[in-house]
């Protein structure tokens, strides 16, 4: 059969169906942070704010190249809807901890189409997630760290505040 | 050329002006590659629950757009189902699918 549709598109076509359930899970990863921010800008925690505030648009940045991705190999990325959003945390502890979950979950989807464009032979998509795979070790890491700093410097008295002033370090990295 | 066929559609491909043209019987759809993506996407993405609900396909039929809304076709579920399985089938055809079932999200 003459080759027009392999003309027209690089990637198989499940890898397409993926990466546009991961600009699904950026866009969802990117509107969540900034329910986080929005929560510690109401709750005092500026500096966590600032944090969330990068974060959101990391995960548009995310999102962005999945998008450009498939816009460069033919496929047809689709604008994505986000709902179901989580405004309520009952600290700031419980805000990073959603922020690793967060993490977490993105991680294990970006393993999961590796695995599946390499079964499938498809070794453009599999080299273009390299990065992401980089990217998400660094992105768990320093949601752990700040989570073992909220450990030892613990919720009380002054503890919140230094805390937050601790996160600076994070948002300069 | 024929890239597949289904109890009530056909797909087939004319490689000297690089268009495709979905058969649905009763009409005949030129797409360009781009819209044989967009009309796949549709066709996927539709909730096979849903249609059995009463609310959303009143009529055991469904009414949809087609091609940045330039063929306005009516399908019943049966002719929803085949036209999936078309659409699976021809990209495995065109060898840019392996996969016999789809991990549409």
């Amino acid at each position: 059969m003459n080759d027009i549709a392999r003309q027209q598109l690089s990637i198989q076509i499940e890898s397409m169906d993926l990466l546009n359930g991961q600009i699904k899970m950026e866009a969802h990863a990117s509107a969540a942070y900034l329910a986080m921010a929005s929560w510690c800008e109401q709750n005092g925690f500026f500096t966590s704010a600032k944090f969330f505030f990068k974060q959101t648009e990391e995960e548009r940045e995310h999102m962005m190249k999945i998008f450009n991705f498939l816009i460069d190999t033919g496929g047809s990325p689709i604008s994505p809807e986000v709902s179901g959003i989580n405004h309520e945390f009952s600290s700031i502890k419980d805000v990073f901890e959603s922020a690793l979950q967060h993490e977490v979950k993105v991680s294990e989807s970006i393993k999961n189409i590796v695995k599946k464009a390499r079964a499938s032979m498809d070794i453009t998509t599999e080299r273009f997630l390299d990065w992401f795979v980089l990217e998400q070790v660094e992105e768990e890491n320093t949601i752990r760290d700040i989570l073992d700093m909220i450990e030892l410097t613990g919720m009380e008295g002054v503890g919140k505040q230094m805390i937050d002033n601790s996160i600076e370090k994070w948002i300069e990295e | 050329m024929l890239v597949a066929n289904t109890k009530y559609c056909s797909l087939r491909q004319d490689a000297s002006n690089r268009f495709f043209y979905l058969h649905l019987g009763h009409k005949s759809i030129p797409l360009r590659f781009c819209e044989l993506l967009a009309v796949r996407e549709k066709i996927l993405s539709l909730e096979m629950a849903s249609l059995f609900y009463e609310e959303s396909c009143p009529h055991d039929f469904k009414i949809l757009t087609l091609c940045n809304q330039q063929h306005l076709v009516l399908l019943t579920i049966e002719e929803i189902l085949d036209l999936r399985e078309l659409l699976l089938q021809a990209f495995v055809r065109m060898g840019l699918s392996c996969a016999r079932e789809s991990v549409y999200i």
